[in-house]
């Protein structure tokens, strides 16, 4: 008997073939398919407004905060902006209770360091939550 | 239930279609555990390396280039993974014996096991694999079962296509051996 022609019997390769192979369990297919993500070429995601709106967040405040500094400051060049003293002045007005009660704060050592430490803390998670997510992978 | 060609589903996928993927699985999900068992002799095991294979399949089903057949690849990636999963390499080449692959002849123990009824014949059968190794057994399914030519065993599991031959021809004898055996323990 030629070697294929035994690796091919008819008799025990139709024994060996009706016997059951082992399953996985029920739910195998559907863990599976959770388990999957798109194919980089399929994936299409269409930005809706609102996200671009929300992308353009942290950008509108670095921008606001150079402004405010650029605003507050003594370059020759920003003087012929018009009733900058007055604006400062009024801002100045608006945060006094504010400054009064800050004063009245940090005359404990105590707060002073709950303030710094959580201020810090405060500051830092803005500034993750702000940037990472938006070029996380 | 009957399947399409692999190719019909994975062009869906490659389409867009994630969800024909689903029927490859279950295609091929029985033979794909089988293997991963085989190999790992854990059912929580095989089947946690099983949906693996088959996810890390998805993945680059971009790159399966048609060289050879799906289902081929796709035992190729869980029986490496399988594989890794045991660190160890399960299949040790074996040193070639021609004389048992040419002169070797199965009619010698064959006569016998085709008198019994068909269900006996199974029940033997069954016994006798559980009497082979894990290994062996895993090239049964390969071959028997997934309809793998020795070829594409050979690429599976990474054995010359004699050394494939020559096992398959060596637990073949053994099935036969160890039928007979059986039937004449009971017969006394």
């Amino acid at each position: 008997m030629d070697t294929d022609e035994m690796l091919n019997d008819d008799f025990l390769a139709g024994l060996l073939r009706k016997m059951p192979l082992e399953s996985p369990s029920d739910g195998f297919i559907n863990k599976v398919m959770t388990g999957l993500e798109p194919l980089p070429s399929t994936m299409t995601h269409k930005r809706t407004f609102f996200e671009w709106l929300k992308s353009l967040i942290p950008y509108l405040g670095v921008g606001l905060i150079i402004a405010l500094i650029l605003y507050s400051s003594d370059i020759p060049n920003l003087n012929f902006i018009y009733g900058k003293e007055y604006f400062s002045g009024m801002l100045v007005k608006a945060f006094h209770p504010f400054w009064i009660s800050m004063k009245v704060l940090l005359s404990s050592r105590l707060i002073t360091y709950f303030l710094l430490i959580s201020v810090s803390a405060g500051f830092l998670f803005i500034i993750d939550k702000l940037f990472s997510r938006r070029f996380a992978l | 239930m009957k399947y399409q060609d692999d190719n019909f589903y994975i062009e869906k996928v490659l389409n867009g279609d994630s969800s024909a993927y689903a029927a490859l699985v279950a295609k091929h999900k029985n033979l794909v555990f089988s293997i991963a068992l085989k190999i790992l002799n854990n059912r929580e095991d095989a089947e946690e390396v099983a949906q693996d294979a088959f996810v890390k399949a998805y993945q680059s089903l971009k790159s399966f280039e048609n060289k050879s057949k799906f289902s081929t690849w796709l035992y190729r990636i869980v029986y490496n993974a399988a594989v890794s999963h045991t660190r160890k390499r399960i299949l040790e080449t074996i040193p070639m014996d021609n004389y048992v692959i040419y002169n070797y002849s199965e009619e010698s123990v064959r006569p016998g096991i085709e008198e019994v009824d068909e269900n006996e014949q199974q029940a033997l059968l069954l016994k006798a694999t559980k009497n082979l190794s894990d290994e062996d057994n895993l090239l049964i399914t390969l071959f028997y079962h997934g309809n793998n030519s020795i070829e594409d065993i050979s690429s599976i599991t990474g054995l010359s296509a004699s050394n494939v031959k020559v096992r398959l021809h060596r637990i073949r004898k053994k099935l036969y051996n160890d039928m007979n055996a059986m039937m004449a323990q009971r017969l006394n």
